[in-house]
């Protein structure tokens, strides 16, 4: 038996596969005596000990909340539907009328009085108009609720937008308290450089992107590790897997070279709700953010084939929803961004998912 | 969750209950999720697909009909909702080269966590084509027979490429050790 054979029946055994025990037997025995080999099944021990990837947090209950939706809605098509057609069947004279002209039994007939001005409809008519008005209020109601109120009356002007961003200044953040220790913190060690639109500084941690704010000589919070981030930290160096700390608050520290960089989540906000930017993987600083979405990038300015003008932001951006769905998926920003929009000086169009 | 009792969790699906096919859910979200991540290579379209992926399978249940494991046809729901996102243009696979994985010593590996992302910064740089047939086998428990009739290919070629990915990303992650 050689080093390939003997390999090979050691992975199948390790996907359960029935194997001839005599096979299988020939073949640790190979390993056994063999370096290569051993080393192999060495490696193939310790690769099945990894842990198993887990899905996002809160991505089974976004899931079971479109199926829910899903499924609401076409219970209350069924429901319209039959309505429309039970109207259809007593229309059609399957309730037999006592004459040709009157039915019998037409309970959506007006009560008696003083005659209407406007021409009657049929039964159909009625239970069809009737049938399509409920629709359109389910759909308005669907819209309202998902999306909010504040959202059909127009993009409110004078939200607070920026959270955690480099681009407030320190007195204008938020006062929670491991925000009052970091701004202190970040006073007395180094400042990160005026941010220059140019140069991002980005991070991309599962799937989010942060961007650098500080770089502290020793990190006094209370955080917990969870996950990794490959990066350079840097504009030129190679990336490498570092473990990601991250406090309560959703700070985000790296270690590099025994001090910490500090980086914060880069959030919008639209219609009341905040969105927070997604990005594939950026290896080094002054990248921008890959389009991640499963969603087309936009190709022109009205955001299509997959998103149309949803409105604008308190910065004056164009903001673009997904055309069949709502901004409660996901908003698209286009390049070009100035001010003091989170991400000002994009080329790129970005997209940008609801925090939950 | 057994086959058996899997099985009645989709009967009861079929049949309307919604918490059965919640179960189905949770039971397999990491699966279908970590197969569109290692597919895609972004987060967000990897959710993104994840969800329409339990979409259609909460609107083709009826089609099911258990003569085959559920992992099985939703492995195969999984494999063609990225195809066809792909496809569409939708959001193209972020290719990672070997080259750009990161040299980890065994110290990194202490930690679980760091271990677990290694491993699957690595799964994407194996082939398509050993990844889908590793996928199939070691992230959804499809048998060889199963996994070569979704991937329209002869049970022995799963079979190497389930053993070439398996090589690859021994050596790829230096988990070589303990020679004799």
């Amino acid at each position: 038996m050689d080093c390939i054979e003997a390999q090979q029946i050691v992975s199948e055994a390790t996907d359960r596969t029935p194997i001839d025990q005599d096979r299988l037997e020939a073949a640790k025995q190979h390993c056994m005596s063999c370096s290569d080999c051993s080393a192999f099944v060495h490696g193939l021990a310790r690769l099945s000990t990894a842990r198993p990837l887990e899905a996002p947090e809160g991505l089974a209950d976004r899931i079971m909340d479109a199926v829910r939706a899903e499924a609401e809605a076409a219970a209350k098509r069924a429901e319209a539907a039959s309505r429309a057609l039970s109207g259809a069947a007593s229309a059609s004279g399957d309730v037999a009328p006592t004459t040709a002209s009157q039915p019998m039994t037409d309970f959506t007939a007006p009560p008696p009085g003083p005659s209407p001005r406007r021409p009657r409809l049929s039964t159909l008519e009625r239970a069809i108009a009737y049938s399509g008005f409920a629709a359109l209020l389910l759909v308005a109601a669907g819209i309202a609720a998902t999306v909010g109120s504040r959202y059909i009356l127009g993009p409110q002007k004078n939200e607070n937008t920026l959270m955690m961003s480099p681009q407030m200044d320190s007195a204008s953040r938020t006062t929670a308290p491991a925000d009052a220790a970091a701004t202190g913190e970040a006073l007395s060690g180094k400042m990160a450089a005026a941010q220059d639109a140019s140069l991002p500084r980005l991070v991309v941690a599962n799937g989010f992107a942060y961007r650098f704010t500080a770089e502290l000589p020793s990190l006094t919070y209370s955080t917990t590790p969870s996950g990794t981030v490959l990066s350079s930290l840097d504009a030129t160096g190679s990336p490498r897997l570092r473990t990601a700390h991250y406090t309560s608050e959703g700070a985000l520290f790296i270690e590099k070279d025994g001090s910490f960089y500090q980086f914060s989540l880069v959030r919008r906000q639209f219609g009341g709700v905040t969105y927070a930017l997604r990005s594939g993987n950026l290896q080094r600083f002054e990248l921008w953010p890959v389009w991640a979405s499963a969603l087309a990038s936009p190709v022109d300015d009205l955001g299509g084939p997959d998103f149309s003008l949803a409105g604008s932001d308190k910065y004056g951006t164009n903001v673009y929803a997904p055309v069949n769905t709502n901004a409660d998926r996901g908003i698209a920003i286009p390049p070009a961004a100035t001010g003091d929009d989170p991400i000002a000086g994009s080329p790129v169009w970005t997209y940008w998912t609801p925090l939950r | 969750m057994d086959r058996t009792e899997e099985l009645q969790m989709v009967e009861r699906a079929r049949g309307g209950d919604i918490d059965a096919f919640e179960r189905l859910v949770r039971t397999h979200t990491r699966a279908v999720h970590a197969h569109a991540l290692r597919f895609f290579g972004d987060s967000a379209t990897a959710e993104d697909v994840t969800q329409e992926v339990f979409l259609k399978v909460f609107r083709s249940l009826r089609t099911f009909d258990g003569t085959a494991a559920f992992s099985t046809w939703l492995y195969r729901v999984t494999r063609n909702t990225c195809l066809d996102t792909l496809r569409a243009a939708k959001s193209t696979p972020t290719p990672m080269d070997p080259l750009d994985l990161p040299q980890l010593s065994t110290d990194d590996f202490a930690d679980a966590i760091t271990m677990t992302d290694a491993v699957e910064l690595a799964v994407r740089t194996l082939a398509p084509e050993d990844r889908d047939a590793f996928d199939a086998v070691a992230l959804f428990g499809l048998g060889y027979s199963e996994a070569a009739e979704i991937l329209g290919t002869p049970v022995g070629t799963v079979k190497s490429r389930v053993f070439r990915a398996r090589r690859q990303l021994v050596t790829l992650l230096g988990l070589e050790g303990g020679r004799s």
